[in-house]
Formats: structure tokens, C-alpha cells, sequence
């Protein structure tokens, strides 16, 4: 199995896992309260474990691949060609992606956790830069201009502007 | 009706409107020219700056922007064969070959005044629909409201396109997200998980700035470069824009047939611009003379496309005013606006504040003509800033999608929550989970719970047999069953 295909699997898996969360939360909820998402929840464990199956049993893939969803035209435009031909990508491509995609998502959760402990004010152009110089390699100038751009955008709409408070850290 | 109809046109020129309504277009073109982010972005960046605004300057902002994004997508689709936004999509299919033969500017003029014009006929589609529509929103109590909810939930599964489990499941992602919080009758707090934060249940903007723009720039961030290839530009672009723009008015049947189909897509729930754009293009191929020239350049191919992804704006304000129900995921973002600047759309809106209904028409099409004029005379600077490299564009949105979070939310849980849903997000787009369909989802889930038991409570389960109730179950089973139709005569075609 192409490892592209096991990352999807794995990303169902967390979907049945979720609707399977909500669904034992539900039962053990009041019978008015849980109705709904009784209702919701069970199809959603029923279509995901459907669709995990599909991945492993080609009758079901086959099965399911009949129920596409009609479409006026089959127009692919720029990005879902871009798509397929990740599909077509080497194990050796695949990898470099999975890193560029576990690298952005850290640079994120990086973000979040400076806004958690210096604030808006103090991350956010810490951040810019940062990402500006170390993970795009753009040359100190354009990194200090477009950081310091930002801030100033930030600041000026929000807390002069729009007299927003903007969360300040745990040391302010 | 003439009345509220005078008072509508007159609120939207109330100082400080009509400064944020330019404000709100000249964003909606920018964001519009910026491949990649359609109008739910823009709606997304935009929501945090109106939580203190007046209700009607706050709608001028934002119908005056979302009115405008489809226009400004359509210049890189014509020049640079890179739709701004998916509804422009079916435009680059004649728009680029245009272009290539060095007709650039026509095709300018084409999808610029076609997008205008198809933005007022919209409206006007909105107008005109508005004196049925009351009757018809009059007579919808609880079970009709539950029932019409199925149905949208139901369209957007079907009709959306790729794999119609993965739609259902991102469908009841979007539902079981929205049942978290309060239960509206028993008061009950389900799925809080400990946190004090999930009382009220998931915030609409967190999910949808996760899903939408931070993902998007995962997307972008992993993808590198620059946002689109340098493309060598016709130097004579300009010559033809004035063509371009009789173009227009020399097929105003096509442009008239496909603005209606546009805005009569955009009222069904759950459809949306995409799908408008290509249905006008496939009629514009059936119903010409010449269909073996379309995808060759041809300007009907571009005029088709452009109008009916502008009409539909108009068409989809009126299940969203009147029925609480978005037309398309770019009203679900909409619909949640309203509530945050205190419009509840619904019966009321098409009788006490009726005028309030008509500002919103006046502004789509007021927005899209003064939309068109600015696209027309900056043209060639707008494809400027659609080259700004990707390097620089994705830490500046994510700053701003988390800020404007946080602004709304005034919660750190907000922005963990934008945070997950980015990278839910990045996922449902690499394995075309429909994203759309979470938010709808999200937005019908509520109004589905609580009419579905306050018809239960006043019916019981007769509720089902009413006749409106019936036609719309009816509606929604022969909408889900339309993919096994669909197959069963393509197999009988084959065989």
C-alpha cells in the first residue's frame, strides 16, 4: 500500500474516532439531549467504517467508487491536476512533502505557543521574521521590512483602530 | 414595498456606508485577484472587523466585498489561466486561449462586464423574488424549517463533486461539531470535554478560519515559489477591453439566460458558484451555433461563466435572508456574520425589516457596478499584486487569520481550535473531503435540532406528513438518490 494511502487511512481512522467519541458521550446523555447526536453520529461511524473498509477490500472500493457524485463537467482545474500527479509521486518525493508539511504545521504551532507566552504584540513579528529569514530564506531586509510591516498593520487596526485587546502573554 | 424599497437604497448612502462598501469592494477585488482566496476568505478576514460596527455599515462592508470576489478572480483566469477564486474556474476554459491569441483585453471586457452585469440581474432575480418568498417563508413553521435544513444539508452531499461518502462524513463532521455546548431544550451541556470554553458551543469563526485560510496556507506554505508563474503579458491588452465590453451587450440574451441561471443556482441550498459557472458554460455550449469552438477562445465562453457566478450572489441572499439557510458555504460564512452583528435572517426579515433585505439587493448590485468600473481601469495593476510570492503572503495571513480569531473570540481556546481545524483542513483538501460541507453542516446542525424537536413537541411525529414537509422530504430523497440514477443510465448508455 502507498504510504500517500496511509496517511488517508489514517486520517479516517481519526474521523471514526471522533464520531465514535461523541457517539459514547451521547449515550450517556438524557434521551432528549442525545437524539440528535445519536442520529449523526452512528451514520458517521457507519460511513467512515465503510469507507477504512474500501481501503482494504477492493468489492467495497468498487462499491463505493460507483457512488461518485455526479459532476456537470469533468474539468480539472490547475490544482486538482496538481493533485493527481501527487497521487503518480515517488516514495522519495513523498517524504519530502510529509517533512514540509510536519515543518509548517510546527511553525504554526510554534506561533501559538509564542502568542501563549509573549502575546500578540511581542509574537507576531517575532514569528514574521523568523519565518521570513530561517524557513524562506528571503534576505534580512525584506524580513525585517515585512515583520515590522505586519506588526505595524496589526497594531494600528486592531488596538488603535478597532480598540481590540489583544491577548498579552503570561509576563504582561 | 415601494417604500421599503426607497428607505433600503437610502440607508446604504448614510455616511459612513458608503466609505466601507469602497473600503469593502476594494478588499473583495484584492482578495479576489489572489488565486487560491475566494470569497469565504475573504468573508473570513473581514468578519473580525465588524464586531463593532452598526449593523447596516457592517453589511456594506461586507456584501460590498463578497459581491466583488468572483469579478476580481476572473482577471488572472483570463490573463494568467489561474482562476482567483473556484467559481472562476469554468472562465479560464476560453478566457487563456483568448488571451494566447492575443485577445487579452477582450476577454477582459468580456468576463469584467459580464460579471457586472450578471451581479445586477442577480439582484434584480433577488427583487423580484422577494414578494413569492414571503408567502412562501410565512408559511413555514418548525417542521418545514427541519425539513428544508435536510434538504440543504442533503444537496451540498450530492452535487458537490468527488466521493460522496467523504462529502457525507465532512457533512456529519460539521453537524456533530454544531451539537457541542447547551442542548437548546433540555439545557443540557454536551461534549465540553472539561473545558468551560465548549459551553457555548464551537465558535463559527475559529472552525472556518482554521479550514479555510489557515489550510489554504498550509497548502501554499508546502507547495512554495511564488503564488503563479511570471506569464508574458500582451502588451495591447488594453485594445480590446472596449470590444470585450459590447461583446457583452451583443450576446445580452446569453447574458441574460445565464445571469438567471446563476442567481436561480445560487437560491438552492447548497450550491454555489462553481457549479453555476460551469452549468452557464455548458449552456452556452448546447444553445450556440458553434459548439466545436468553445475551449478554443471564443468570448460566449467567457461571457457565460462570468455572469452566472456574479448572479448568484443575488440568488443565494434569499435563502439565507429568508429561510436562515445558506445557498452556498460563502452565505453559511455570511449567515454567521448576520448573527454577530445581530441580523437573525427569517420571516421577520421580509416583513418588519424588509427594508433592511432590500439595502442588501441595492448593495450587490451597486457593488458590482462600481466593482466592474475600478477592475476595468486598474486591471493590469491588480495582476501586480497577484504575483506576490508565496513566502510573503503565508506568515502575513496566518498572523491575520489568528488575530482577527482572537479578536472575535477573545479566547486562546479560539485559537488552538483555528489551529486544529487548519490542519483538519490541509488533510480534507490533500484527500478531497469537502470542506464546505463542514461549515454548512456547522450553521444548518443548530437551526436542524431545534426545530426538528419543537416539531416533535407540537406534532409529535405527524410533523413528517404535512404537505410542505412532505415535498421537501420528497425533494431530499430524490436529491440523494441522484447519483445512483445518474450511474444506472450512464451503465444503460454504455451497454
Amino acid at each position: 500500500m502507498k504510504t500517500n494511502k496511509k496517511i488517508e487511512i489514517y486520517f479516517v481512522l481519526f474521523l471514526l474516532l471522533i464520531f465514535l467519541t461523541f457517539v459514547i458521550l451521547a449515550i450517556g446523555y438524557n434521551p432528549i439531549a442525545r437524539v440528535v447526536p445519536l442520529i449523526v453520529g452512528i451514520p458517521g461511524v457507519i460511513l467512515c467504517a465503510i469507507l477504512l473498509s474500501s481501503y482494504y477490500i477492493p468489492a467495497v472500493d468498487k462499491r463505493i467508487n460507483t457512488l461518485k457524485q455526479k459532476t456537470f463537467f469533468e474539468v480539472e482545474v490547475g490544482d486538482e491536476k496538481k493533485q493527481q500527479k501527487n497521487f503518480k509521486r515517488s516514495e522519495e518525493e513523498f517524504k519530502k512533502t510529509s517533512l514540509k508539511e510536519l515543518n509548517i504545521v510546527a511553525w504554526i504551532i510554534g506561533f501559538l505557543i509564542g502568542i501563549y507566552i509573549l502575546g500578540f504584540i511581542v509574537a507576531i513579528p517575532l514569528f514574521t521574521f523568523l519565518f521570513l529569514k530561517f524557513r524562506e530564506k528571503e534576505s534580512l531586509r525584506m524580513s525585517i521590512l515585512v515583520s515590522a510591516g505586519s506588526w505595524a498593520a496589526i497594531y494600528i487596526m486592531f488596538s488603535l483602530l478597532l480598540k481590540a485587546q489583544l491577548y498579552s502573554g503570561l509576563f504582561y | 414595498m415601494i417604500e421599503s424599497l426607497v428607505v433600503g437604497f437610502l440607508n446604504i448612502w448614510i455616511w459612513p456606508a458608503p466609505l466601507y462598501m469602497f473600503v469593502g469592494i476594494l478588499i473583495g477585488l484584492f482578495i479576489g485577484i489572489i488565486p487560491s482566496l475566494g470569497g469565504n476568505f475573504c468573508l473570513c478576514i473581514l468578519i473580525p472587523f465588524i464586531f463593532k460596527m452598526d449593523p447596516k455599515i457592517a453589511l456594506s462592508f461586507l456584501l460590498g466585498a463578497h459581491a466583488v470576489v468572483a469579478t476580481g478572480g476572473s482577471i488572472t483566469a483570463v490573463l494568467l489561466n489561474t482562476p482567483g477564486s473556484e467559481m472562476n474556474a469554468a472562465t479560464l476554459l476560453d478566457g487563456f486561449p483568448l488571451t494566447q491569441k492575443g485577445q487579452g483585453g477582450r476577454a477582459l471586457g468580456n468576463a469584467l462586464t459580464a460579471s457586472g452585469v450578471g451581479g445586477v440581474l442577480g439582484a434584480l432575480f433577488l427583487a423580484l423574488s422577494l414578494p413569492i418568498m414571503r408567502k412562501i417563508v410565512l408559511a413555514f413553521g418548525p417542521p418545514e424549517f427541519f425539513m428544508m435544513t435536510v434538504f440543504g444539508i442533503s444537496f451540498i452531499a450530492v452535487v458537490g463533486k468527488g466521493s460522496l461518502f467523504k462529502s457525507l462524513i465532512a457533512g456529519l463532521l460539521g453537524l456533530l461539531i454544531s451539537l457541542i455546548g447547551y442542548d437548546p431544550i433540555t439545557g443540557v451541556v454536551r461534549f465540553n470535554f472539561g473545558t468551560m470554553y465548549l459551553y457555548e458551543g464551537v465558535n463559527l469563526l475559529p472552525v472556518m478560519m482554521g479550514l479555510f485560510a489557515i489550510a489554504e496556507m498550509i497548502d501554499l506554505g508546502i507547495k512554495g515559489g511564488s503564488i503563479q508563474q511570471e506569464t508574458a503579458l500582451d502588451k495591447d491588452e488594453k485594445v480590446g477591453v472596449l470590444e470585450g465590453i459590447k461583446d457583452v451587450f451583443r450576446h445580452w440574451w446569453l447574458t441574460l439566460r445565464c445571469s438567471f441561471l446563476g442567481a436561480f443556482i445560487g437560491m438552492v441550498p447548497g450550491l454555489g458558484g462553481t457549479i453555476a459557472a460551469f452549468v452557464a458554460y455548458g449552456h452556452a455550449v448546447q444553445t450556440s451555433k458553434h459548439p466545436e469552438k468553445f475551449g478554443t477562445g471564443i468570448v460566449e465562453g467567457v461571457i457565460a461563466p462570468e455572469a452566472a457566478n456574479n448572479a448568484k450572489e443575488g440568488g443565494s441572499l434569499i435563502p439565507t435572508v429568508g429561510f436562515g439557510i445558506p445557498g452556498s458555504s460563502g452565505m453559511a460564512i455570511l449567515l454567521g456574520a448576520f448573527m454577530i452583528i445581530g441580523i437573525i435572517p427569517g420571516p421577520q426579515m421580509l416583513t418588519t425589516k424588509l427594508s433592511l433585505t432590500w439595502s442588501m439587493v441595492w448593495l450587490v448590485a451597486i457593488a458590482n457596478v462600481i466593482g466592474v468600473f475600478i477592475c476595468l481601469l486598474l486591471a493590469n495593476k491588480f495582476v501586480k499584486i497577484a504575483q506576490v510570492r508565496a513566502s510573503l503572503l503565508v506568515p502575513i495571513v496566518i498572523v491575520l487569520s489568528l488575530v482577527g480569531t482572537y479578536a472575535v473570540d477573545m479566547s486562546f481556546y479560539g485559537l488552538v481550535i483555528a489551529g486544529i481545524f487548519g490542519i483538519i483542513g490541509y488533510q480534507m483538501k490533500k484527500y478531497k473531503f469537502s470542506r464546505a460541507t463542514v461549515i454548512i453542516g456547522l450553521v444548518l446542525g443548530d437551526i436542524a435540532e431545534r426545530n426538528l424537536h419543537l416539531s416533535l413537541m407540537l406534532y409529535k411525529g405527524l410533523f413528517i406528513i404535512r404537505p410542505i414537509t412532505l415535498i421537501l422530504l420528497a425533494m431530499t430523497v430524490i436529491t440523494i438518490m441522484l447519483p445512483f440514477l445518474g450511474k444506472n443510465k450512464i451503465s444503460k448508455e454504455i451497454t
